[in-house]
This record gives C-alpha cells, sequence and structure tokens, in this order.
C-alpha cells in the first residue's frame, strides 16, 4: 500500500481530468486524515434539536416543530459535515421509520450523516461537451432511528489509518438528539436517553501550549458566570488556579498551587492521612459498643495497618441508689475489634443480707490515631 | 458532639451508646457501623462465668437524640418514641423502671410476669443464653393481660436474660431455672 500520492505537473504537460481530480483528492485526504487522527470525531459546533411550540388545527393538540440549527461535525471518516442553515425535521419522515410502533414515551434518536450530491457548475461548458457534473455539494441528510438505534453510534469503526475519503461518503451516523412522537407530531426533544448522550468533538494532543502565557481549561465554549475553570498561568508569580467564573470574567479561585508549592484551598481538605500526623476523638460509650475513629480514618487503614490506634479508656462511675452500695470497676477494656467491654460491680454493705452485683458499664475514651512515617501515608 | 444510641425498633429500647468529638455519621447510617455485626450485652452469671446475649445489627436502628447523659448509665432505662413514616421524636423517653422484675422458668417457659395490667396490646421480646446459643422468644402480651409465657426449655442452672417490654425499663439480668 502505498503513502498519499501528490500531483506533480511538468511545463508543457497537458493537464487531463484526472490529474486535477488527483490534486483534489490529495487536499481531501489530507484534510480528513487530520480531522480522523488528531480529533475524536463528533459535533463541532451548532447542531442543536430547538423546538417551536404549535397547535395542531384539526385537534388542537399542542405539539413543537423541530429543527437542525445550523453548525459542523466531524464523522469518524474525518469527513466534515455542514448544515449551512437551518433544516426543520420532517414528520412524515419520522413517520416512514417509525410511524407503526405503538404510542410510547420512548424518544427517538435522529442522526446527522454526510452525504453527496452532484451539481452542476455555472458558468462557461467544457469545450468538449458536457459528460456529467462537474461539481459535488458535500452535503448531509437527518435521519430517523428506530428505538434503540443510539447504540449504532458506539458501535462504527473507522477506516484505516491511510484510508482515503470513500466516494459515495461511508455513512458515519453522528447522533443531534432525541424526539419524542405523539399522535403524529412530535411533541418534545432531549439530549440523552437509554444512557446514550451526545458525542462532540475533541481533540488528541499530548501537550497543548498557549502563546499568551495563560491556559485556560473550561468547561462550556463560552465563559460563564459560576461553571469551572482550571487556569495554568506563566505570569510572574506562576500559578495553578481551579475556580469559578465570576461575573466579570475572571476567575474566583478555589485551589491554588503557588510557584513555590504552597497549596491554598478555599474549602475543607480529606484525604488520605499524611505520615507522622496524630488524629483525635474522644466521647462515652456503653458496654458492648465499637469505638469511633476519627474522621478522616478508615477501618481499612486500621486493618491494614497504615493507621495505628492509641486507645484510654476510664469507667464512668455509675450512680448508687443509696449511700450505702460502694462501686469498682469490674472490667473497663477495648478489645480488637474496637469493642468497649465495661461492667461495674456494685455493693451494698447495708442490705441484709450484703448485696454484691454486676451491670454495664460505659467508659469515656480518648481515641489516638497515628500514621508511622514510614507506613506510605500520603506525606 | 452528637450522641448517637442504638435500639430495638420492635420495642423502642435504647440498647448502647456512644457520643464522640468531630465524628458524624450520615442521616441513613446503619447500626453496624457502631456495633458491628452484632451488640453482645453481657450477664454475670457467677463464679466467674459470663453469658453473652447478642443482638443483631440487622434488627438494630440508630438515632442520634437530644443529649442524654443519663443513656450512659443505664442505657435499658430509655426508649425511642417512634413515629411512624417520620424520624423519632429528638428526646430520648425515660422509662418506667421495673423494680424486682417478675421472670421465672418454668419446664417448657420463660414467664414474665408485669406489675400491672397492660392496656393495649404490648410487644415482649427476650433473648435468653442457653451455653453458646441464644433464644430469641418475641412475643406480644395482650391487653388486659399482665403476663406472657415464653417458650423455652432449659435445664436447672443459671440463665442470662435480656426482657424488653415496651414502655417499662428493659432488664438484664441472670434468672435461675430450679431443679
Amino acid at each position: 500500500m502505498t503513502g498519499p500520492l501528490r500531483p506533480a505537473f511538468q511545463e508543457g504537460q497537458v493537464l487531463a481530468a484526472a490529474d486535477l481530480a488527483a490534486t483534489v483528492a490529495y487536499a481531501r485526504g489530507a484534510t480528513a486524515h487530520h480531522a480522523r487522527l488528531l480529533h475524536d470525531w463528533g459535533i463541532a459546533d451548532g447542531l442543536e434539536l430547538t423546538t417551536e411550540d404549535r397547535t395542531d388545527p384539526t385537534t388542537n393538540a399542542r405539539y413543537v416543530e423541530v429543527s437542525v440549527s445550523p453548525g459542523s461535525a466531524i464523522d469518524g471518516t474525518g469527513r466534515e459535515i455542514v448544515v449551512p442553515a437551518p433544516v426543520v425535521l420532517s414528520e412524515a419522515e419520522f413517520a416512514q421509520v417509525n410511524g407503526a410502533d405503538l404510542p410510547t414515551p420512548e424518544p427517538y434518536p435522529v442522526f446527522l450523516a454526510a452525504v453527496d450530491r452532484a451539481r452542476t457548475a455555472t458558468g462557461p461548458g467544457s469545450c468538449a461537451g458536457a459528460t456529467g457534473p462537474t461539481r459535488v455539494e458535500e452535503s448531509y441528510q437527518v435521519l430517523f432511528g428506530r428505538l434503540g438505534d443510539e447504540r449504532l453510534v458506539a458501535e462504527q469503526r473507522p477506516p484505516a489509518v491511510g484510508a482515503a475519503p470513500a466516494d459515495p461518503p461511508t455513512r458515519w451516523l453522528v447522533l443531534l438528539g432525541y424526539v419524542r412522537w405523539t399522535d403524529g407530531h412530535f411533541t418534545a426533544v432531549t439530549s440523552t436517553a437509554r444512557t446514550v448522550s451526545l458525542r462532540y468533538a475533541g481533540v488528541r494532543a499530548d501537550t497543548v501550549v498557549a502563546r499568551s502565557g495563560t491556559l485556560s481549561l473550561r468547561s462550556r465554549p463560552s465563559v460563564q458566570e459560576g461553571q469551572p475553570a482550571l487556569v495554568l498561568s506563566g505570569e510572574d508569580p506562576p500559578s495553578l488556579v481551579y475556580g469559578l467564573y465570576q461575573g466579570s470574567g475572571s476567575v474566583s479561585p478555589l485551589m491554588t498551587v503557588a510557584a513555590n508549592g504552597n497549596l491554598t484551598i478555599a474549602g475543607s481538605f480529606s484525604g488520605q492521612i499524611s505520615a507522622g500526623s496524630v488524629l483525635a476523638t474522644s466521647g462515652s460509650a456503653t458496654d458492648g459498643m465499637l469505638l469511633p475513629l476519627p474522621s478522616g480514618v478508615t477501618p481499612e487503614e486500621v486493618a491494614d495497618g497504615r493507621v495505628s490506634l492509641h486507645v484510654y479508656v476510664t469507667p464512668r462511675v455509675p450512680p448508687t441508689p443509696n449511700d450505702t452500695t460502694l462501686t469498682s470497676p469490674a472490667e473497663a477494656t477495648v478489645d480488637g475489634e474496637r469493642r468497649v467491654r465495661c461492667r461495674v460491680r456494685l455493693f451494698d454493705y447495708a442490705a441484709a443480707p450484703p448485696q454484691v452485683f454486676e451491670q454495664p458499664g460505659a467508659v469515656d475514651f480518648l481515641v489516638l490515631a497515628t500514621v508511622a512515617a514510614t507506613s506510605g501515608g500520603g506525606g | 458532639m452528637t450522641l448517637y444510641v442504638v435500639y430495638v425498633p420492635d420495642t423502642g429500647h435504647v440498647v448502647g451508646a456512644v457520643n464522640a468529638v468531630g465524628v458524624t455519621l450520615p442521616d441513613d447510617a446503619e447500626a453496624e457501623s457502631l456495633t458491628g455485626r452484632e451488640l453482645p450485652l453481657r450477664v454475670n452469671l457467677g463464679a466467674g462465668e459470663i453469658a453473652t446475649l447478642p443482638l443483631a445489627a440487622g434488627k438494630l436502628a440508630v438515632h442520634a437524640p437530644d443529649d442524654q447523659p443519663g443513656v450512659f448509665a443505664d442505657p435499658l432505662a430509655f426508649g425511642v418514641e417512634q413515629v411512624r413514616d417520620a424520624k423519632p421524636k429528638p428526646a430520648l423517653r425515660e422509662l418506667p423502671s421495673w423494680e424486682n422484675p417478675d421472670l421465672a422458668f418454668t419446664t417448657d417457659s420463660l414467664v414474665v410476669t408485669l406489675p400491672f395490667e397492660v392496656t393495649v396490646q404490648t410487644p415482649v421480646l427476650a433473648l435468653v443464653a442457653v451455653g453458646q446459643s441464644v433464644r430469641v422468644l418475641p412475643g406480644s402480651i395482650q391487653a388486659g393481660g399482665e403476663s406472657i409465657q415464653l417458650g423455652v426449655t432449659v435445664t436447672a442452672g443459671f440463665y442470662g436474660v435480656l426482657v424488653l417490654v415496651a414502655g417499662l425499663a428493659g432488664v438484664l439480668t441472670k434468672v435461675e431455672k430450679k431443679a
């Protein structure tokens, strides 16, 4: 298999149609390779399903007219699909595909695909007489799918690395959204159904650079107040900022990494306990209960030895029924499960006969959780 | 510092309590996070023998009530007032004490006799430690009654018993089956 063939011309060469076609094919191939291999396919701009309220004059039923807004997409073959003007979806074409279905609230998928349409050029004709169309419109078609056809999108396979654009183009489905269908009309649109959502074009790059000295990542095409942004700034001093856009368009920092490594956060911090740190909790617990762990410590960290516990318990002195009853702890400890074991012995020396009995007790506790410096606590 | 209690939903009795600085549980916390797989209540039978009465965590619930220091001295003396289709009431209810509870084994049952007749059907839950096993004895005293026989057969000796009668302080004690 050869690589891309770039046409070369000689002085005095008679140019045949094949030579000119090869020139166009070379450019088309280069563009498709770039789009296919340096980008992830999907919607690049626009192509939203929009609605306008309508009323059926015969039934007075309310429905919506659905349109595809102008925009463009790159399909998985590297073909750019351009929709230059709004397109109203045809209820008749939808009915041809799905009209026989029983009524359902489930939305139906709507796809966009590339299609070539022969066009005749305007202007002077060929000296040899016309033998066919001299232009091809790189057009599109809107397709309605059956319920569940949205899964076909993920099953499409791109052509080989060196493959040239096919003529006619390979059909590649770009999901535009979903429509609901009730009593012969569209009634709503949605962008997600059955866990399948729209796919937008992406970039494949191992290095992304900014010429201004500041590189920003944001989650929307335009700056919107309240939306998140990540800003890598090469200003003096350099910084990495995660924050939310304000109304002014600037980013209000929630987390900043300064050039000296200092980390500043606006919220609280949680994560692995850093080595050498000590976390503590204290309180009271009755017999049989598990001692709670300090906030931020998990039972798994204790079980696998990353965190060591130091527990100190003191039996609580229970109230006595009278002044002649003495108390003493019979047991006040914590077992390997962190379970409190506490019993208190009471002795009424004035009773006849003197009585000794036991009852469950409670302890006051202090739990210290420590992470050894050698245990890989993340510090 | 939030107080958490685990209780028996069938009767409302608190069976364990804990509070700790800086420790908060989610609203839907399960009892297992505070008790492990079971909450072992223990009774000294004498001569160094301890009977264990485990309450399965799956049969317990968690409540974060208003502070009640007395619950650490005697958790069984407090109850959780449950509300249908809503969270329990925030305050623990101090249950009437049950002096010298009348518990006795017959040939084939544990007889629980209350000091008064109940006016409504009253749930009862008893656990009896028999050797290494535990007999769980649920029942209810009908309105107008004052006692219940819970079927269990034991040989002569001392047994650890937990008796929870709705509306009365719980009893954790040893009971002798006479020869």
